[in-house]
């Protein structure tokens, strides 16, 4: 059974981890928060992180993966998506390749 | 001083060498016009040559097998990353098309030496090498080289010719181990589909070039103009400027975190974080690069030797049970030394791993080894009796053909394609376009002929998906709606990428929706060569190789049942991550090939119609 958290743990993987050398971000939540909003306050905490997910139109990188509890966040529009106490937030750059 | 070449060391190009190694006899001639224009060069003018010289039933291993070493139309020029050379022949792998694209510094050197292409005929009477040098061809005795490993034989060969450059085979292509590969340098190769094994069954150690001709070039100012251009577009890429920190490593934990790792041959799809890029770093000593590169992709390692790359970081990491990146180092070191494809190296390993473990087969048949995954010794032991063709080694160096010893079951848990292993560690049940790309591909199951990776890319805009591949297709990288549409652009896109000899890590849609494309490739031919396409023509060219490919894989014997998926990926859901529960649904499978041939032009069974034959056939 999942530990009940109180706000939100956000993880870095791959070249954000190893490019920013942040792993693992615990934020509390605010009344209302979204996705987009707990990005813009984790750049607030890591202004590193600044340029590695948001462009310079200040929007959320499009190559941005993002998996909520392990589910991958399809939507573009990250205001639109409320997140909960306890979730766990990925954040992974897209790469292709091989 | 005067830096005009001597008249007797003009530039040439568009020349070939018919070597034929029964006959100790060569013959030199020009590719005409027509197919350079119809085919390019590399893949598509060696496909264009196979297709035209080999008889349908030919064993692989026999003499009448026809290999071919092109170089693409713009490889050693001032173009980045324009360094690469396809070999072609078919492959005693599979039994079907076997092509295979290399970078390093050979296909320049072999420009340089005035061949474009070399197509091999025949068997030499005892062990050879062929020696191209400035407009000459010679057959060599290689009684002395042969024997050698990959690392020693190019060694060995510098020391006797000079600065030369080889591409070779090692030991496990001398015995003949049918995913023996062809290497130049220490970590490039050709890999896929055992065509050292080809070079072993000619008696053929190497293809030595040492040349001081140049290209010559159509508008000089032009092309450098251009080439510092997209220099500074490519660079300026993100993907592009992690590359050449990481290497590909990085991509692992991309795949994992998806739960698209192959793990312990597919019974899993995700594996430790222990094998993560950075993992990598504490044995990388520098990052080298090939031939014209501005990306500079590669780790020379500590433990003497280059990579490893992601696929072999998922293939001889997770694949097997190995979550030590030292260990992965040292299998990825030994597999290139002795000349085996790490991919079908890995692959084949966790195959026979799991029939043991399960008792699928009756353990008689593995020669009193005790099998079993997550055991770096014997992984090392089984691969180097493997290129060495002892004991159960022998079996494993049939590849998928060792189905034939192990019984029809066994296939059931084979992960590869037309009898090919899958190229790389990403598991497809989740991202279905994926499937459709290692089903169709040519040479069978491999990502580097059409993976359309943009599927990745979660959130790209569905309008920024359908600028590129085309209108209609599903965002959701789990739907099958209009991802043949994917697929079609990316075959066609990665057949001309080729032909020309430019890298896949800068092509547009293989690593980023940016990086050069077809406009980028016209204006580089255009300049380099002095050739003007439109890039629907270029387009046109993608299609043309494919569908000459296709008609060589008909003759071979290849039929809509080939193009199709390993059991695993249909009927056992991905067990962990996202991926967790994902599968290949039979039906809307089948039903997405059917829009394939369409796109394609081709009929429900997946054949080139005549007209289209006919028309090809015409090229000359």
């Amino acid at each position: 059974m999942k530990k009940a958290t109180y706000g939100v743990t956000i993880r870095l993987v791959g070249v954000l981890k190893i490019t920013t050398g942040i792993e693992k971000v615990h934020l509390d939540l605010e009344g209302n928060d979204t996705i987009g909003t707990v990005l813009t306050r984790l750049v607030g905490v890591h202004p590193v992180l600044g340029q590695e997910l948001f462009n310079k139109s200040g929007e959320i990188h499009k190559y941005l993966n993002i998996f909520v509890d392990n589910q991958p966040v399809l939507q573009e529009n990250l205001n639109d998506i409320p997140i909960q106490h306890s979730t766990t937030l990925t954040l992974v750059m897209a790469v292709g390749g091989g | 001083m005067d830096n005009k070449p001597p008249e007797e060391l003009k530039m040439t190009a568009n020349q070939y060498a018919i070597v034929n190694l029964s006959k100790g006899s060569v013959k030199i001639g020009e590719t005409s016009a027509s197919i350079i224009r119809s085919y390019l060069g590399g893949r598509g003018t060696n496909v264009y040559y196979l297709n035209k010289l080999l008889r349908k039933d030919v064993d692989p291993l026999s003499p009448e097998n026809v290999l071919i070493f092109g170089s693409g139309l713009l490889t050693g020029f001032l173009i980045p990353n324009a360094s690469r050379f396809n070999v072609t022949a078919k492959s005693p792998e599979s039994g079907f098309l076997g092509d295979t694209n290399c970078g390093g510094y050979f296909a320049p050197e072999m420009r340089y030496a005035g061949f474009d292409r070399v197509i091999i005929l025949g068997k030499a009477k005892k062990p050879s090498y062929i020696f191209l040098q400035d407009g000459s061809v010679e057959i060599r005795d290689a009684s002395a080289y042969w024997g050698l490993d990959t690392y020693d034989v190019q060694t060995e060969l510098r020391k006797d010719l000079g600065d030369v450059q080889a591409a070779v085979t090692g030991e496990a292509g001398e015995k003949l181990v049918r995913f023996a590969n062809i290497r130049n340098g220490v970590k490039n190769a050709g890999g896929r589909g055992g065509l050292g094994a080809v070079m072993g069954s000619k008696n053929l150690k190497a293809l030595v070039a040492y040349g001081t001709r140049g290209l010559k070039v159509a508008h000089p100012e032009q092309l450098l103009e251009l080439t510092r251009r997209v220099n500074d577009y490519v660079m300026n890429s993100k993907v592009i400027s992690v590359m050449g920190k990481l290497g590909s490593p990085y991509l692992y934990d991309v795949s994992n975190e998806l739960g698209a790792i192959r793990t312990k041959n597919s019974q899993l799809n995700a594996w430790s974080d222990s094998l993560n890029a950075e993992y990598f770093e504490e044995y990388a000593e520098k990052m080298v690069s090939c031939a014209s590169c501005i990306v500079h992709c590669r780790h020379r390692n500590t433990m003497n030797g280059e990579g490893p790359e992601y696929t072999t970081i998922g293939l001889l990491g997770a694949n097997i049970g190995i979550s030590d990146p030292k260990q992965v180092i040292e299998l990825n070191n030994l597999c290139n030394r002795l000349g085996l494809d790490t991919a079908s190296a890995g692959s084949i390993l966790a195959w026979v791993f799991e029939l043991y473990e399960k008792g699928i087969v009756d353990r008689t048949k593995f020669h009193g080894e005790k099998l079993e995954f997550e055991n770096f010794e014997l992984a090392k032991s089984l691969l180097e009796k493997t290129a060495r063709r002892e004991g159960l080694g022998d079996v494993l160096a049939e590849s998928s053909q060792a189905v034939q010893y192990f019984g029809p079951k066994s296939a059931d848990y084979l992960i590869a394609v037309k009898n090919l292993p899958q190229s790389d560690p990403h598991d497809v049940r989740y991202i279905k376009a994926f499937a459709l790309g290692i089903a169709t591909a040519s040479r069978g199951a491999d990502h580097l002929r059409s993976r359309p990776t943009l599927e990745i890319f979660l959130r790209l805009p569905q309008e920024v998906k359908e600028k590129i591949y085309g209108t209609g297709i599903s965002p959701d990288p789990t739907s099958y709606e209009g991802k043949e549409k994917t697929v079609f652009w990316s075959d066609n896109m990665y057949a001309v990428i080729d032909a020309v000899g430019i890298c896949k890590f800068i092509c547009h849609g293989f690593n980023s929706p940016h990086l050069i494309g077809y406009e980028q490739v016209r204006e580089f031919l255009q300049a380099a060569v002095g050739l003007d396409f439109e890039v629907q023509e270029l387009k046109e060219i993608g299609q043309r190789i494919i569908d000459t490919e296709r008609i060589l894989n008909l003759r071979f014997g290849l039929t809509r049942a080939d193009d199709s998926l390993p059991k695993r990926y249909f009927d056992d859901p991905a067990p962990l991550k996202t991926a967790q529960g994902h599968h290949i649904d039979r039906q809307q499978f089948q039903t997405m090939l059917n829009r394939y041939y369409q796109l394609r032009g081709w009929n429900d069974q997946g054949m080139v119609t005549h007209k289209r034959i006919t028309e090809l056939e015409a090229i000359e």
